[in-house]
């Protein structure tokens, strides 16, 4: 999500992309929408071309959520059970 | 133990699985979505990303939707059932559960008053006089008094507290209620 923060993401290339398992990663995304760091919205039926599909769930970054979560990667740089985990650029625990 | 080893290297087990994972992995999610609470937001996100994630992977992918539903599907049906009790009695709204019980509870007073009373012979009574004229009040009178005075007592008095803990449906009674209320009011104050 910091590595493109205005982007709209789904939760199964969220998964994807940090590694975390569903059973862990919606539950987070439910604790980060109540905390007001992600908005979620549904995706235009009409802007979905070629595959017949239902319409997926976005979330968006949000201000004070990005500003939340560059501090808790800060925080988890600093922490020493998670250097060994992080990616460099990102921060993002794996 | 033979037994179980035959069937997990059976080939029809894995036709099934095959079958199952393989072709009706969409069906099989929908049926593990059911873990979750009905209208769900999370019924309609996990079904819309099944059709992100590739073929091969797919049936991986609705196994682990399993943990998913267990632990973030209960988890929120289990809340919202806490939820609903908490707004169910706050507003005071009697549920059904409620309201049997207390029918059932009316109904077998009743009919223990009025078996007692139907049970006693008619001559069995007490003889009382009046400026010297006898007369006898019947035993079985008296029980119908009885039932009069203490079913209407029992009706009240569980009814009132019926009406403190559940005061709406009973629109006849709103004077009770609203007595109840102040009573509550007051222990309070």
């Amino acid at each position: 999500m910091l590595k493109n923060p205005t982007a709209e993401h789904y939760g199964y290339e969220l998964s994807e992309e940090s590694g975390i398992r569903s059973g862990v990663l919606y539950p987070i995304l439910t604790r980060m929408l109540a905390e007001g760091w992600v908005t979620d919205d549904w995706e235009d039926p009409a802007k979905i071309t070629g595959k017949k599909r239902p319409p997926r769930r976005y979330y968006t970054l949000t201000g004070p959520g990005q500003l939340a979560l560059e501090e808790l990667v800060a925080k988890a740089r600093q922490d020493t059970r998670f250097r060994g985990f992080m990616f460099p650029e990102f921060g993002i625990a794996r | 133990m033979t037994t179980l080893l035959d069937t997990l290297v059976s080939p029809g087990l894995y036709a099934l699985l095959i079958v199952v994972y393989g072709f009706a992995p969409g069906f099989v999610l929908r049926i593990i979505l059911k873990l979750y609470p009905k209208g769900h937001i999370r019924r309609r996100e996990l079904v819309a990303e099944l059709y992100a994630v590739k073929r091969v992977v797919r049936p991986l992918w609705v196994a682990e939707q399993v943990e998913t539903a267990l632990f973030d599907g209960l988890a929120a049906r289990a809340r919202r059932r806490a939820r609903r009790r908490s707004l169910a009695l706050r507003r005071r709204v009697p549920t059904k559960g409620a309201i049997i019980a207390h029918r059932l509870e009316m109904i077998s007073i009743a009919t223990l008053f009025c078996a007692v009373s139907t049970v006693l012979p008619m001559h069995v009574g007490i003889q009382v006089a009046v400026n010297s004229i006898k007369f006898t009040i019947e035993c079985s009178g008296f029980m119908h008094v009885a039932v009069a005075i203490f079913g209407t007592i029992a009706w009240f008095t569980r009814h009132a507290r019926f009406c403190q803990r559940y005061p709406v449906g009973y629109p006849l009674l709103g004077w009770m209620r609203r007595r109840c209320n102040d009573l509550n009011a007051d222990d309070r104050g």
